[in-house]
């Protein structure tokens, strides 16, 4: 018996948790326009997001004009405006893993001048467990060009969760690829994180809030 | 998120130069646990396990001293892994070190017939470590000094014609490092069979937390440590002597409802010494 209560660390030790983490796989063109000089061009970019929420590089995405009339886009990407008019950029990707096929548009006016369009997200933070979390949320780029994340005067968590940390990610269920904003340390009230020049605002999709010891999420927030 | 440790040991006070001495290993592993409004959530499995060694020894009649020492405590959480592409998300971690002791002394008050009291005060010392692992949560102690001072009563009586005992205390916990007091209370029966040989117990036991500190996690400099936990629990014991002095013990522990404790059961299992 002595020996069974000797041997039983053994028995005690570190094993795996499976994680379902499967998420829908996105592309986001990260430089829309508003509008496109006539007679210039514009590289479009895209972010494309995988089934596991991990960025892939160099995707093979295909572009298309719905009005090649008025913009024309070469197989790179590459939009020229034409004539004056509104066209639709659609970038399609077909998803290796599953398949499936996925699109992003951008609607842009050809006119006397390029405008990039000025995005801002915003949104509401919600609990996703037993614990409080709430709160609104803006996601834009300061005049200084400086990213911010702000939570509303609407924000509150509880104090009661260990180990709270908020991150930026495209997997709601992990935060294996996600970026660590920091430790929560305002639990009620208005306050911001800015974000570091390397993270633009079409990096990530989702606001997470996580009990990083005990590797659960508390709450989220979907940007995208 | 610890459960605490409770002296499982069903007896009444040791006399002078007597003792019971056991070791045991004691496990616990939870993938959902209680949180502050008593729902239950999941987390990441975690487990805690421990060798330790608990001693009773009766200085007199009247004067016991306790000792519970978890010399070997493990902290550990599984690895993360994903379900669609096999690749791991979290990489699991165990952190192993000395746990917190407790040392207490237990004092008849009074004992007529079939009825006992006495008091104990036990010292919970932080021998263990209290930010343990790579990020601090591998916990193997609180990091605080506490004592508890306890009033037991207890009787022995007959139900169908077979003796039982049956044994309740209250307690306070004066808690340090800006952790909430706590009040404690428990209750126990038991009986044995076959000429003392099989000993057979149920027990349950309380905490509650008077809510007076202020630790919580905006001002917890760090530590991760769950302040205020509360829970009711139920479990028993099953021992059996295989000869006089020696015998093996399991027991098997389950809060029922609580706050910021882990959801899941304990199991224990030891050998035990006789001192006569």
């Amino acid at each position: 018996m002595l020996f069974v209560v000797c041997i039983l660390p053994l028995f005690s030790c570190v094993k795996t948790d499976l994680v379902n983490d499967r998420v829908d796989p996105k592309i986001f063109i990260s430089n829309p326009l508003l509008t496109l000089e006539n007679g210039k061009s514009h590289l479009f970019e895209i972010n494309y997001f995988n089934y596991v929420g991990k960025e892939i590089e160099n995707p093979n995405v295909s572009w298309s004009s719905n009005d090649s009339a008025v913009l024309t886009i070469t197989e790179e990407g590459v939009a020229t405006g034409v004539n004056l008019g509104m066209a639709t950029v659609t970038a399609t990707l077909t998803t290796p893993e599953e398949n499936l096929t996925i699109t992003n548009s951008n609607l842009v006016t050809v006119s006397m001048s390029t405008v990039e369009d000025p995005v801002r997200f915003e949104g509401t933070i919600a609990s996703t467990s037993s614990y409080l979390l709430e709160g609104s949320y803006i996601l834009e780029v300061q005049d200084n060009d400086v990213l911010r994340l702000s939570l509303g005067d609407d924000y509150e968590a509880s104090t009661s969760l260990p180990g709270l940390y908020v991150y930026l990610g495209n997997n709601p269920n992990s935060i294996a690829d996600a970026y660590e904003i920091g430790p929560v340390t305002v639990f009620q009230g208005a306050h911001f994180y800015n974000l570091p020049s390397t993270i633009s605002i079409y990096d990530y999709s989702y606001i997470l809030y996580w009990c990083k010891p005990f590797g659960v999420k508390v709450g989220e927030g979907q940007i995208q | 998120m610890f459960t605490c440790s409770f002296f499982t040991h069903a007896q009444w006070l040791e006399k002078k130069g007597n003792g019971y001495f056991k070791l045991s290993a004691w496990s616990l592993e939870a993938g959902q646990h209680y949180t502050n409004s008593g729902k239950i959530d999941p987390n990441a499995t975690r487990g805690i396990f421990n060798l330790n060694l608990y001693g009773k020894y009766g200085l007199s009649d009247n004067w016991n001293v306790i000792a519970y020492i978890p010399f070997y405590v493990k902290s550990y959480q599984n690895n993360q892994v994903s379900q669609i592409t096999n690749e791991t998300l979290l990489k699991g971690e165990e952190f192993n070190s000395f746990g917190d002791m407790d040392l207490g002394v237990e004092y008849r008050l009074f004992k007529k017939s079939k009825y006992a009291f006495s008091t104990t005060l036990t010292l919970g010392i932080p021998s263990g470590n209290s930010k343990g692992g790579s990020d601090g949560s591998h916990q193997t102690g609180d990091g605080e000094f506490n004592q508890i001072i306890r009033f037991n009563a207890g009787a022995s009586f007959f139900l169908f014609k077979h003796s039982f005992y049956a044994k309740s205390y209250l307690g306070f916990n004066n808690k340090t490092e800006n952790f909430s007091d706590e009040v404690r209370a428990g209750i126990e029966t038991g009986t044995s069979f076959f000429g003392s040989k099989l000993f057979l117990l149920l027990r349950s036991n309380m905490v509650n937390s008077l809510r007076n500190g202020s630790l919580n996690a905006s001002n917890s400099s760090g530590s991760i440590f769950a302040n205020n936990v509360e829970f009711i629990s139920i479990g028993g014991e099953v021992a059996w002597k295989f000869t006089k002095k020696i015998g093996f013990s399991f027991a098997y522990n389950s809060a029922i409802s609580g706050k910021v404790i882990y959801a899941a059961p304990s199991y224990s299992a030891g050998v035990f010494y006789l001192l006569k």
